[in-house]
């Protein structure tokens, strides 16, 4: 009895979830559609770009800042009305050295040397101070190990150019050491279906997209009003998006606007990467759920109880249900209702397989028979790690609660 | 007046109205039913008759050469047919004599062959009967003979003294032939019951789906003419075509039709928990149908289906106080696990674990181990025009035995004016209707314990977590349960139609990028 309520609630949960991505899948398959054309035709129209800062905090990036710096400095962007400010926070390595290098040829390349006395937290403090620097009416921000496209900044600028009611662009990135392993492809399978079920999916449905880590532009009064990134917050990206709609802007989804970054090459990278993400989404979670209903804007609303199914209702739905399974294998519990159960588990492979397919047929080249054996393949494997992470992340911010402890920001090593 | 005197008062009143009830101050006497070993369903029967008589009895089957165990009885009955072993009778008959024990021959004992009758005369009573016959004893001259048959040219003595030895010409042990024997056994153990019939209408089989209007009707039907009753309810009703259960949770129309009867004169006795056994797919709950024999798990599965059965009623303070097993049918054990429950039972008597197609009838109130059996002599009401005629036959035959209980069923969705000649008929007769509720019952499990008793009816709840959630409906069987599969099914189509849309997109999809690889090509061409 007992058995079978678990199970049905499980069951739903899951459910529920799919039949979501389902849905976000369809959307940004027509979105996609919809952004074919690009966005040259509004790129030829303007006639005078406004002053953007882009920001970079680099934390000990001498291996990739080079190349980044290289592709920053070649965007397609009116020299004048570009600033390019690197946080050079606390490192320790070459990273300084590379910087002034690249100062001292291009005059809007601007240097901010952080030294550990000067303190600020991890990447949100960076941000914050990078920020006070600057003086563009536009703010992008790009992670240290980014190589944007030429076009990229044009882009990010005309997705909110003459769009009062837009707060923010997010554009779209893409993984370019994809190839080096299982590790890499699966995340690169997963950047892209990410992007396009989650962040297109949702910004086709409801307009609503999140600021991701890199490749976004923001309105400078925006931050200013909102008071810059939260120090406390590991997922900062995460947050501001909530403070963002929760000011009244709406934060679109622009895939024109390509960047092109490392994905960690290591299992234990990765691990420690993600498990930071799952702690700072659900960071935010327990910021905002217990104001859910004071919210003004219904869609963020929504998308907070979205997230709040994933991190708590969607795991705790998925354990039960393998406990389930398990169990029944073992024969110490059955349930009892009747159900096209194998039916549904299969439907459940078979619609993963098709969303991805989609997203990756949306990329043109990523549709190849490897990347399709390692999305059959992810489901049973890739994709169940998200539960140890999750489980992880929970545990780590549930004794950060108990020891009253502050979050530590640890960077992603790069390769 | 203390409470032992009262306890003392309530049981001899019990007493009065139950005279199966073993008198506490007198060692019951033994008595020694041998029996060939073909008729032992016969032997089970008079058995059950003696139960009325406050007498302890056990069975031996008699085989020849084998020694008997006289010693502790004080009566001895011999069933056998005429063609069996003689000697073995007058064995019998010797070693009674010889011991100064009563001994009475049931069958043919010394008989030479059975013939065909057309009536019997009982106590200045004749009784017409159809393809009955009795064994012709030898020469008559010298007997005591209480009753005769006859075959339309003579007269056989059917019930008769001989030489201190009583003998029933017949092994027919129901209907008229052995409502005599039950009435003679009156005379024969001396116990002069007093000459008074009792009665009770018993509404049957109500369940979940039954009519809560038809109910309160009918109490207000035999409240109006002073008549208690009985209502046979079980809280559980399965319906098999739509794989539909409700209960008495899902049902509190009917719960208040019942209270109601109950404040009215019902008293409520469990008729099984769904009537039906879902494990044998039989309809009747603790026999298996099929295969005509005991069910599989048999303590297991009735302990439970009775316990929740009562939890479901008690909790919606429907109180039973007797059982009433689906269709009649329970297996020696069954009865065994019964009496854990129930010290009353409503119906006919199962014979034997061989089949539960021999069911006894009995005439009057009988004690069966510590089960006080309370029958049903007249059968039920049929939806025809004369159903009283059907009913009639039954009662005569009722009426052979002095203290008989008319005992008639009716079910709660037959017209209303039935019941009313049914009770019109009746009220020719001496009839004086029981009231369960006043009577010793005793139901008693571990969360709850009832008695009833002339001070009213007492309900002791242990363990009131139990009787609330015992029963409480499977999801399986729920409405949730079924509404579920179809949701199920739906995501299932939802799925598939997504899944077609998908591929669709990935045609469209694969189609613009060779058209744009096409282009592409151009532009460099």
């Amino acid at each position: 009895m007992i058995i079978d309520v678990l199970f049905l609630l499980s069951l739903s949960i899951i459910w529920v979830m799919l039949l979501y991505y389902m849905f976000l899948a369809q959307g940004g398959y027509l979105y996609a559609m919809q952004m074919e054309k690009g966005a040259e035709d509004l790129i030829r129209q303007v006639e005078v770009w406004p002053k953007v800062s882009i920001l970079i905090p680099a934390h000990n990036e001498d291996v990739v800042i080079r190349a980044t710096l290289e592709a920053m400095v070649h965007l397609d962007y009116p020299e004048d009305q570009l600033e390019i400010i690197v946080i050079n926070d606390k490192s320790k390595d070459k990273t300084g050295e590379i910087v002034d290098e690249f100062a001292r040829k291009f005059p809007f390349v601007i240097p901010i040397h952080v030294t550990p006395e000067q303190g600020g937290k991890g990447k949100s403090g960076a941000l914050n101070r990078g920020f006070k620097h600057s003086t563009g009416e536009y703010i992008v921000v790009y992670d240290a190990d980014n190589t944007p496209e030429r076009a990229a900044l044009k882009n990010l600028v005309v997705g909110i150019l003459n769009e009062p009611q837009i707060g923010a662009v997010v554009g779209k990135f893409r993984v370019i050491n994809a190839k080096r392993n299982s590790l890499t492809r699966f995340i690169n399978i997963e950047t892209i279906s990410f992007q396009w079920m989650a962040q297109a999916g949702r910004w086709k449905w409801f307009g609503i997209a999140t600021i991701p880590g890199t490749n976004f532009l923001i309105r400078r009064s925006i931050l200013e009003e909102l008071g810059g990134w939260d120090e406390d917050a590991l997922a900062e990206d995460t947050e501001l998006s909530i403070r963002v709609y929760e000011k009244g802007y709406i934060i679109r989804f622009w895939p024109v606007a390509i960047t092109w970054e490392q994905e960690p090459e290591t299992w234990k990278v990765w691990y420690k990467q993600r498990t930071r993400w799952a702690q700072g989404n659900q960071y935010v979670i327990a910021k905002y759920m217990p104001r859910l209903f004071k919210m003004e804007k219904k869609r963020i609303q929504f998308d907070l109880i979205y997230f709040f199914i994933t991190y708590f209702l969607f795991l705790g739905g998925v354990m039960i249900s393998n406990l389930i399974f398990v169990l029944g294998m073992l024969d110490i519990a059955k349930i009892t209702i009747p159900g096209p159960y194998l039916l549904l588990w299969l439907l459940a492979y078979v619609l993963f397989i098709l969303e991805i397919m989609i997203t990756l047929r949306i990329e043109k080249t990523e549709l190849t028979m490897h990347n399709l054996f390692m999305v059959m393949l992810m489901y049973l494997t890739y994709a169940q790690f998200w539960i140890i992470i999750v489980i992880r992340a929970t545990w780590m911010n549930a004794q950060l609660k108990i020891k009253k402890q502050e979050v530590k920001w640890e960077k992603t090593q790069r390769f | 007046m203390s409470s032992n005197k009262l306890l003392l008062l309530f049981f001899l009143i019990t007493l009065y109205f139950f005279p199966g009830h073993l008198h506490a101050d007198k060692k019951p006497s033994q008595v020694l039913i041998l029996y060939q070993e073909e008729l032992r369903s016969e032997a089970l029967a008079l058995s059950s008759l003696i139960g009325h008589f406050s007498l302890t009895n056990q069975l031996q089957i008699l085989r020849p050469g084998e020694p008997l165990a006289l010693e502790d009885s004080e009566y001895v009955f011999y069933l056998s047919r005429p063609s069996y072993d003689s000697n073995l009778t007058t064995r019998v008959s010797e070693e009674a004599k010889s011991k100064g024990i009563p001994l009475f021959l049931i069958g043919g004992g010394q008989a030479e062959r059975s013939l065909p009758i057309t009536s019997v005369t009982y106590d200045q009573q004749t009784y017409p009967l159809k393809d009955h016959s009795v064994y012709r004893s030898g020469p008559t001259d010298e007997e005591t003979v209480r009753a005769f048959a006859h075959d339309g040219l003579n007269d056989y003595p059917l019930l008769y003294e001989k030489q201190g030895v009583w003998h029933f010409q017949s092994l027919q042990l129901w209907g008229v032939m052995g409502n005599i024997l039950a009435d003679f056994l009156h005379d024969y153990f001396q116990q002069p019951h007093p000459h008074q019939h009792q009665a009770f209408i018993r509404i049957e089989d109500i369940h979940p789906a039954a009519h809560p209007e038809n109910i309160r009707k009918i109490a207000d039907l035999l409240s109006g003419k002073g008549i208690p009753f009985m209502m046979a309810v079980r809280p559980v009703y399965f319906n098999a075509k739509d794989q539909l259960t409700i209960t008495l949770d899902d049902t509190p129309a009917l719960v208040e039709a019942l209270q109601y009867a109950t404040a009215k004169g019902g008293s409520i006795i469990l008729h099984g928990h769904s009537h039906q056994n879902l494990v044998t797919g039989g309809g009747i709950e603790f026999w298996d149908q099929l295969l005509d024999q005991p069910i599989p798990q048999e303590e297991e599965y009735m302990r439970s289906k009775i316990e929740e059965a009562i939890a479901l009623l008690v909790r919606h303070d429907l109180v039973p106080l007797a059982f009433q097993a689906p269709y009649y049918a329970l297996s020696q054990e069954g009865y065994r696990i019964a009496e854990n429950y129930f010290s009353t039972l409503v119906g006919p008597i199962q014979l034997s674990d061989q089949t539960y197609l021999a069911m006894q009838r009995l005439p009057y109130v009988v004690q069966r181990n510590s089960l006080t059996v309370i029958p049903e002599t007249l059968g039920y009401v049929q939806n025809t025009p004369i159903f009283l005629e059907e009913l009639k036959d039954q009662l005569q035959t009722t009426l052979i035995v002095r203290d008989s209980l008319v005992g008639v069923y009716f079910h709660e969705y037959l017209p209303l004016e039935k019941l009313s000649e049914l009770v019109l008929w009746l009220e020719q007769y001496p009839l004086s209707y029981i009231n369960l509720a006043d009577q010793s019952n005793r139901v008693e499990t571990a969360f709850v314990r009832i008695n009833s008793g002339i001070e009213g009816i007492k309900i002791d709840i242990m363990d009131p977590k139990v009787l609330n959630t015992m029963g409480k409906k499977q999801l399986q069987q729920g409405f949730v349960a079924r509404n579920f599969q179809y949701i199920l099914w739906g995501i299932v189509l939802i799925v598939l139609l997504f899944s077609l849309l998908f591929t669709l997109n990935l045609l469209r999809l694969r189609e613009k990028s060779s058209t744009r690889l096409f282009a592409e090509r151009e532009i460099q061409g």
